[in-house]
Order: structure tokens, then sequence, then C-alpha cells
């Protein structure tokens, strides 16, 4: 009777000790789950009923619920539908572009054992550049008149290659992907490097012997193995594509004739230009769609392969 | 030990939040504070910092804090704010008349004559034509300009005496058509041997003010901007057809710089580098020429038009209704902005006009090449504000920077873009 006793107020302790653990760790939590409400639930539930309703919020005084019309107008809109291929486009080139290319630096630098942090700085480097600036300093350079492309390529007799880079619609738009892959391809290369540095040595010895070498170790051996790290940059660099803001708007501020135009820029344009609030809120689900769809692709290709 | 600490936090809450809570009121000895927004250029060139110095030591118990815009987007947050009865600024300064619009539409700014009676002790003689009516947004005073500026072409002298287009006694010789000033342009554009321009004729501002520049030509032919229903730009004639045909003849043979296109400052800075001839946008580039090009190389002639004007636009004022200071404010306005050290020196050393007549004269003594369009000048009014201005003017330039480099699309084609776009609009 007094072992039972004992032991009842054993677990009355500790069950009252595991309470106040709990309750601590519920007040530790509450406040991002408030930030997370204010700032990601509560934003996304109003955009959702924003995307259903008319609302300028500079002429109108309140919001009228108009159904589906935002998305049936959004697909009438000349600029809407220019800045969603614009944004297709350019997804498809720079997704393309940054992965062969951070792959092919990636293997670069991983064969490279002299002096390779000199060149891992280098292309880390455009990273903490702010992207901006580094529109700033191409536009600079790209200038028709005063460019200093244009100007280097009239000092040394080439002027036949001299162009207008940034006004003329097709140089333009390489001109935003070339800018947004210089930028972002290190982040891109140190991702796959890691993940080349996690592959055994004792597999590329094996491979080696077995006579896998050139093509056929990159792609029976270097690609399977770092599959994981496709998906994480396949995904990231989806994401950064079609959130591609920055370097359209700094450096041809959507031009010429909207052919640089992108999405998100014609989101901002829509809210915060034309404030018209409703019709951007659909146009963000619409990007928010698409960032979904081409992230559970991805996903899916890895896995599938896997 | 826990009461202790609980006892703490909440004491270092509210001495935070007892501290963070402003006012207009000052902390020191009840001395009132007047917050003004306004962009760098503006904070720059309309020297406001000397005039928040020079009304505080006028009076002592005013405080003047001025803090930066970072952009014009920054506005749209103010609808917000001064929509819920909020303000943490007392007067913003706005880049053109065209912001002010939205304020106006959800009566959030004070109209100036109606609600502030600014002109019973500051008479509207004191202005000069023209520039209170570029403040004057849906039938109220609901912006007063700080300085106005007017549309002209800058021109690079020197370029012209080697083209042969200055007089005996060197001046420019007048261009008063398109075609002549496409001529003009061709003569001063200079091709290697491989058809390449090292030396262009002229920039047109196809950027963010093309509105002004459509408006500015047509007012300069017509004397008046619209059509017959008084809001819709008179763009629906042979002579804009025709003038839009020489701009668009001119980009395609290389003679006016398409730089405008995606860079606002693309022109004035070929202008400076002195790489571009004629520059056809605010009137006041060339001052920031003086140093890359030298004053004896700077003129300004006016756009062509049988009519000869201009059209104006000013950097405007506006006070939120949520301002509880909208007197004080008044009182800086009169004092401080439009005191004599900011009209003059913005004018003689930034080309930002006067809107104060007596200080437009004198400032235009110091600076004689203004009379190359004083008749422009003269004769200078503003444009219409559309409520869905920034629309109307992202679609010009899409016609624009679309059709003036196509081979298919025609000046009349382009012409109809504009009624359509003009018609789609809310005004």
């Amino acid at each position: 009777m007094r072992m039972l006793s004992r032991n009842h107020i054993m677990q009355n302790t500790i069950s009252s000790r595991r309470k106040s653990k709990e309750r601590w760790g519920r007040i530790f939590v509450l406040p991002t789950c408030i930030v997370l409400f204010v700032f990601v639930v509560y934003p996304v539930c109003y955009t959702f009923i924003l995307a259903f309703s008319r609302y300028n919020f500079a002429f109108d005084r309140s919001m009228t619920f108009i159904g589906v019309q935002n998305f049936i107008d959004m697909f009438k809109d000349n600029q809407f539908l220019t800045a969603l291929r614009n944004t297709l486009e350019f997804t498809l080139y720079m997704f393309v572009i940054l992965i062969v290319l951070s792959l092919a630096i990636a293997l670069l630098l991983f064969n490279k054992k002299k002096n390779s942090w000199f060149f891992r700085i280098s292309i880390f480097m455009p990273i903490v550049v702010p992207a901006s600036l580094i529109c700033i300093l191409f536009s600079f350079m790209l200038a028709d008149n005063f460019g200093i492309i244009n100007k280097f390529l009239l000092d040394i007799g080439l002027s036949r290659f001299t162009h207008n880079w940034l006004t003329d619609a097709e140089t333009a738009k390489w001109c935003v992907i070339i800018v947004e892959v210089w930028g972002k391809v290190g982040f891109c290369t140190i991702l796959f490097l890691s993940g080349l540095q996690n592959i055994s040595s004792d597999l590329f010895e094996a491979a080696e012997l077995d006579g896998a070498i050139g093509w056929k170790k990159l792609f029976y051996i270097i690609i399977p193995n770092i599959r994981e790290t496709f998906v994480v940059v396949g995904i990231w660099a989806i994401l950064q594509c079609l959130k591609l803001f920055v370097t359209p708007n700094v450096l041809t501020n959507g031009g010429p004739a909207n052919s640089t135009l992108v999405m998100y820029q014609n989101i901002y344009n829509t809210a915060f230009n034309y404030f018209d609030m409703g019709y951007a809120a659909a146009q963000a689900f619409i990007l928010t769609a698409l960032v979904m769809i081409f992230s559970m692709l991805n996903m899916k290709i890895g896995k599938k392969e896997a | 030990m826990k009461k202790v600490l609980v006892f703490v936090l909440i004491l270092a809450i509210t001495v935070t939040a007892a501290f963070a809570s402003g006012s207009g009121e000052s902390a020191d000895s009840g001395k009132k504070t007047i917050t003004i927004g306004a962009e760098s250029w503006e904070i720059n060139k309309l020297f406001l910092e000397q005039a928040a110095a020079e009304f505080e030591a006028a009076h002592p118990d005013v405080d003047v804090e001025i803090v930066t815009i970072a952009d014009q987007t920054k506005l749209a947050n103010y609808i917000l704010d001064w929509g819920r009865g909020t303000t943490d600024v007392d007067l913003v300064f706005l880049d053109g008349g065209i912001f002010s619009v939205e304020y106006a539409a959800k009566d959030l700014i004070y109209d100036f004559e109606k609600d502030l009676d600014f002109f019973a002790d500051f008479p509207k003689s004191n202005f000069t034509p023209g520039s209170l009516e570029t403040g004057f947004i849906n039938d109220g005073q609901y912006c007063l300009p700080a300085i106005y500026e007017v549309y002209g072409i800058s021109i690079n002298k020197a370029m012209f005496e080697e083209a042969g287009l200055l007089d005996e006694n060197g001046n420019p010789l007048p261009i008063k058509t398109w075609d002549e000033f496409y001529d003009a342009a061709e003569k001063l554009t200079k091709k290697d041997s491989n058809g390449t321009a090292t030396q262009v004729g002229a920039s047109i501002q196809f950027g963010n003010n093309l509105h002004i520049i459509l408006g500015s030509a047509i007012y300069a032919q017509f004397g008046d901007a619209y059509a017959e229903d008084g809001i819709t730009y008179n763009v629906d004639n042979d002579y804009i057809r025709n003038m839009i045909g020489t701009w668009q003849k001119g980009i395609q043979n290389g003679y006016i710089s398409q730089s405008t296109f995606v860079d606002n400052a693309g022109g004035r800075n070929g202008f400076k580098a002195g790489q571009i001839a004629m520059c056809f946008e605010a009137a006041g580039r060339w001052m920031e020429a003086i140093d890359t090009i030298g004053t004896e190389n700077l003129a300004l002639i006016p756009i062509p038009g049988d009519f000869g004007g201009t059209v104006c636009f000013g950097c405007q004022m506006v006070i939120p209704r949520a301002s509880e200071n909208a007197d004080i404010v008044c009182q800086f306005i009169k004092e401080a902005i439009y005191g004599e050290y900011v009209q003059v020196n913005a004018f003689s050393e930034y080309g930002k006009m006067s809107v104060i007549q007596k200080y437009f004269d004198e400032a235009l003594e110091g600076t004689p090449i203004w009379n190359g369009i004083a008749d422009s000048m003269s004769k200078a009014r503003p444009l219409k504000e559309y409520e869905e201005s920034q629309k109307f003017l992202n679609g010009l330039n899409q016609i624009f920077q679309g059709g003036l480099v196509s081979t298919t699309t025609t000046p009349a084609d382009m012409v109809d873009q504009i009624l359509d776009l003009s018609a789609s609009i809310r005004k």
C-alpha cells in the first residue's frame, strides 16, 4: 500500500513535469506560430479572397466578389500572356543553361586540386553582390551609345559586331539570361560540388578499373550518384527562374516593348502601379501554381530515375 | 524568480513601446515636428536640408525632419496608411502630379485652396503662368508645384557647327518641322566604314515620360494637346502620323537613339557623354552636360511645331489629410520651399525652374541659354493627368517601342493603337 502510493506520487510528479514542459514548449512555439499566421497564413487566405474579387485600392471603396472573372480576363490580356510566355521561355533556357554550366564548372573544380580555393571563391563571388547592383553595372556595360562593350568593339576595329544589346528585343532576352546565369551559377556549382564530394572515391577507382572513363564515367557513375543534388538544384533553379524579377526590372524595365516582361514584374506593376489588387492576386496564384507544377515534375523525374 | 523575469519582461516591453510611439510633439519642451518625405534627388536638387535649416532657424519651436523615399512604389503604401487615417509624413514630394491622382480620387490629401486656404496670404499672382496648373488634379488644387520643368531640345553646338547647322552668328538654325528634325539628325549622325554609328543625331525620351513627349509635340503644333472631346490626345491627324513616321525612319536608320527604350537615362547620358547631338526631353538636361561639354557648346531649341509651345510638369507637394500639422507645413512651403534660396538655386544649379515669378526672372538673368526656348516657356501648359495614367504610359511605351523598330507597323497603325489604348483606360 505504501509502495503503491509512492509510485502514484512519482507518476504524478513525472506527469506534472511533463505537463509543465509541454506548456513551456507551447509558449516557445507560440511566437513562431503567430509570425507564420500573420505573415503567411493570413496573407495567403486574403490573397485567395482577393483573387476572386474586383478591388482597385486607389479607386474602389471595397472589394466586389466577381467569381473567376479575373482568371478569365487574364487569358484575354495580351500583357499577361506575353509575361507568361516570356517567363516560361526564360525558365526553360535558364534552367538548362544553369544546370549544364554549373555541373560542368563543378566537375572542373572537382578535378582541379591546385589553387581550387581561388576558383571556388571566384565562382561564388557574384552571389554576394546585390542583384540590383549587378544589373546596373551590366546596363552600363551593355548601353548602346556609351557602353563599354560597344566601345571596346569599336576600339579594336570590330565595329560591325557592335549592337543595341538591350534595345533589340532578341538580344535583350539573352542579356537577361546571361546576367541571371552569371549571378546564380556559383550557388548551383557549390551544390553540385558538395554532391560530387560525397561520392565515394572507391567507386571512382572501381569504375576506372572497369574502364569507365570520360563520358562513361560522367553518365554511369557521376550523374546517377548525384541524383539527390540534381533534385535540390533543380527545384532551386526552377524557383529562381520563375520568380525572375530584379534583372528584367533593372536591366531592361521589361522592355523593349514588353519583350522581357516576366510574370513577377507584371504582378508587381498590376498591384503597385495600377493598384489593381484583385487582378494581381489572381496572377500571383497562377505563378504559384506554375512553381508547384514544375517543382513536383522535377521531384517526380528525380524519383523515377532513382 | 519566474515572477521577477516576467515583471522585467513586461517592464521592458512597456518602456520600449512608450519610446517607440512617436507623435508630432517632440520630447523636449513641446517642440512641434514636421516630417517631409522626398526622394533623394528631390532632397539634393531642391535643397531641402537647407530649406529645413532655414525654417528651423526662423521658427525655433519647430523641428523639420526629412525622410528619404526609396522610390515611387513607397507611394502605394501611403494610400493604405492614409486610408486608415494615419501617416508618418506631413508633406510628400511627388515626381509629378501623375502620382497624386489616386490620392485625390480617394480624398486622402488636402485641397490647398478649398481646405487650407493657402492663397489667402500667398496670392496666385506670385506664381509663374502655368506652373500652378501642374498641380491642379480632379478639379482641385491637390498639389502644389515645388519647381516645374518644361520640355525642349538640348543640343550640342559643337556637333551642330561641324554639321553646318549653325548660322553666321553661331546660333542653331531653326528646326520648325519634324522633317527638318529628321534631316538635322541625319546630318549629325556619324557612321564608320561598317555603317556603325559613332555619333547619333538625336535622342527622344521613349521611356518614362513618353506621354509628355507626345503631348508636348502635339501642343507645339496645335496649341492644344487634346482632340475635340477635350481629353483624348489629338493624334488622329496627318501631322502626327507624319511625325511618328519621321521618328520611325530615324530609329530604323540609326539617326535617333533607341537607348531610352530600356533606360530612362540612356538619352541624357549619351548626350552628356558627347555621343548624341540632340536630346528631346526635360529642357534642363543641358545643365547636366556643362561639365562634360561646356556651357559654350550647349543650347536649347524649341520643339518643332507651328504654335511653338511646350508642356510643363511639376515636382509636386501634397499634404495628407491624416497629418495634424497642415498649418505649419503650409508655412514651411511659403517660407522655405517658395523662398529665394530654394527657388533660385534649384533653377540656376539644376535647371529646375522656379514657380515663383520674381525668382524665375532673377534666375533667368543668370542663365541666358534658357532664352532659346523663352517663347515656348511663356506658352507652357500642363497635360491632364488621367486616373489610369500609369496604364496609359505603359501602353504608349509598348506601342512606340514595338512600332518604331517594326518594318510592318505603319504610323497609322500606331495612331490606331494609341486611340484604342486611350479608349480603354479610365480618365
